[in-house]
């Protein structure tokens, strides 16, 4: 198995960062309606 | 299959849920419009309102017209002299973001005060919303059935309802011309098959995105789930968009309203093209976003149908950047794909786009009812 780069620590970071703000639209979405 | 299986069971589940018990509330919208009410009653289709000593102060009729993510319920109530009084929303389903605008620019306060009879679509006082035409004609349509309904019972007055249009215009002859684009660029290899789909992408991004803002969003899918069919004479782009993102899906296995008609994949393509470079995503990671992607259009599917409001499955930063509206999350969101784009080769299609897991379910289904022969093993 291949070792874990910094790129791919910055593309989890990344991709958690965009899901995190996706959660936050729908809940805001779900209170603001 | 079993997990696809699955989920649609807890949404008809969640749909089923939102659409039982809903009668909707029309005596305190009534009892709003004119505080000193004391009595309202429910004759001949409209309610009567009857203030101190059972004296008519008035009536409030419903009204009802296709939104953006389903119809909308608005009471408008009308004095005893036929001058509108008041407007309130009883129900709606439009994005919260317009309703925000609604509220912020005292959307219903211009109407108070006019005549029933000069309540019309052009009508000065009631300012679209820019980049919510549809919500806003709902809302002046609702406006117009109410009052035409108080002038007919209290007035005996016939008032002509504005004629339902059919409406085939620019957008929808682009939208056409956009996927014969994606057709001929699937037909043909190498550098044309290139400069067709950029062209296409152009002319999504203009069309599609800056002018017109109607790309195939998460809100649209859910209304439809639901069951809420807009009026197919003023919403004839989303059937086209629809009916040539699922033919070419199952026609070509790749649907070419991604390729060749979406506006945000083309403004994260030319970001990207900016930016010059790519990074390969490892495997891996690819199989996480994908599992995480189908679990938020199910999360947002859910919520949409179990409050019957579809415009809440909407997610995409597509409006901050078409139209300019968008809360602070969607802006953030927006900035996120955007600087993504110039390193990551079109990385809210390949990692968020609700329309990718649609685009599977599509093909998870077709392979389902037609198992391909070379597939099976031997």
């Amino acid at each position: 198995m291949r070792r874990i780069t910094k790129g791919d620590l910055g593309g989890l970071f990344l991709a958690l960062l965009t899901f995190g703000v996706i959660t936050a639209v729908l809940v805001q979405n779900f209170f603001e309606r | 299959m079993l997990r696809f299986l699955a989920a649609s069971v807890v949404l008809a589940g969640a749909l089923f849920w939102g659409r039982t018990n809903r009668a909707p509330d029309l005596i305190t919208p009534a009892r709003e419009i004119f505080p000193e009410a004391r009595r309202v009653e429910f004759q001949q289709g409209v309610h009567h309102v009857y203030g101190e000593g059972d004296t008519l102060l008035g009536w409030t009729g419903t009204g009802t017209a296709d939104g953006y993510g389903g119809p909308m319920l608005l009471v408008t109530g009308i004095d005893t002299l036929g001058a509108v009084v008041g407007v309130r929303v009883v129900e709606q389903r439009e994005t919260p973001v317009f309703w925000r605008m609604v509220r912020a620019r005292d959307y219903f306060a211009g109407i108070s005060g006019s005549s029933m009879e000069k309540v019309d679509y052009d009508y000065p006082n009631v300012v679209a919303v820019t980049g919510a035409t549809i919500s806003s004609d709902a809302i002046v349509e609702s406006i117009r059935t109410a009052v035409a309904e108080v002038a007919g019972v209290a007035f005996d007055l016939r008032l002509p309802l504005p004629p339902r249009p059919f409406e085939f215009g620019l957008l929808e002859l682009s939208i056409l011309l956009l996927f014969a684009l994606g057709v001929l660029g699937h037909r043909v290899r190498g550098p044309s098959r290139r400069r067709l789909r950029w062209a296409g992408q152009f002319g999504g991004l203009l069309v599609l995105g800056f002018w017109k803002n109607s790309p195939i969003t998460m809100a649209k899918i859910a209304a439809f789930l639901a069951g809420y069919f807009p009026d197919p004479g003023t919403a004839l782009a989303i059937y086209l968009l629809f009916a040539g993102f699922l033919l070419t899906s199952v026609f070509y296995g790749r649907n070419l309203y991604c390729l060749y008609a979406c506006p945000f994949g083309a403004a994260q393509r030319v970001v990207g093209a900016i930016g010059g470079f790519s990074l390969k995503v490892p495997p891996w990671v690819v199989r996480f976003m994908e599992t995480a992607r189908n679990l938020v259009v199910f999360v947002a599917l859910f919520l949409a149908f179990i409050t019957l409001r579809p415009a809440l499955a909407s997610y995409e930063p597509f409006a901050a950047l078409f139209a300019l509206h968008g809360t602070t999350l969607q802006w953030f969101l927006l900035f996120i794909v955007l600087t993504a784009s110039l390193l990551i080769r079109t990385p809210w299609c390949s990692f968020f786009c609700p329309m990718r897991t649609v685009e599977l379910v599509v093909l998870d289904t077709k392979r389902w009812l037609k198992p391909d022969r070379r597939e099976e093993p031997s």
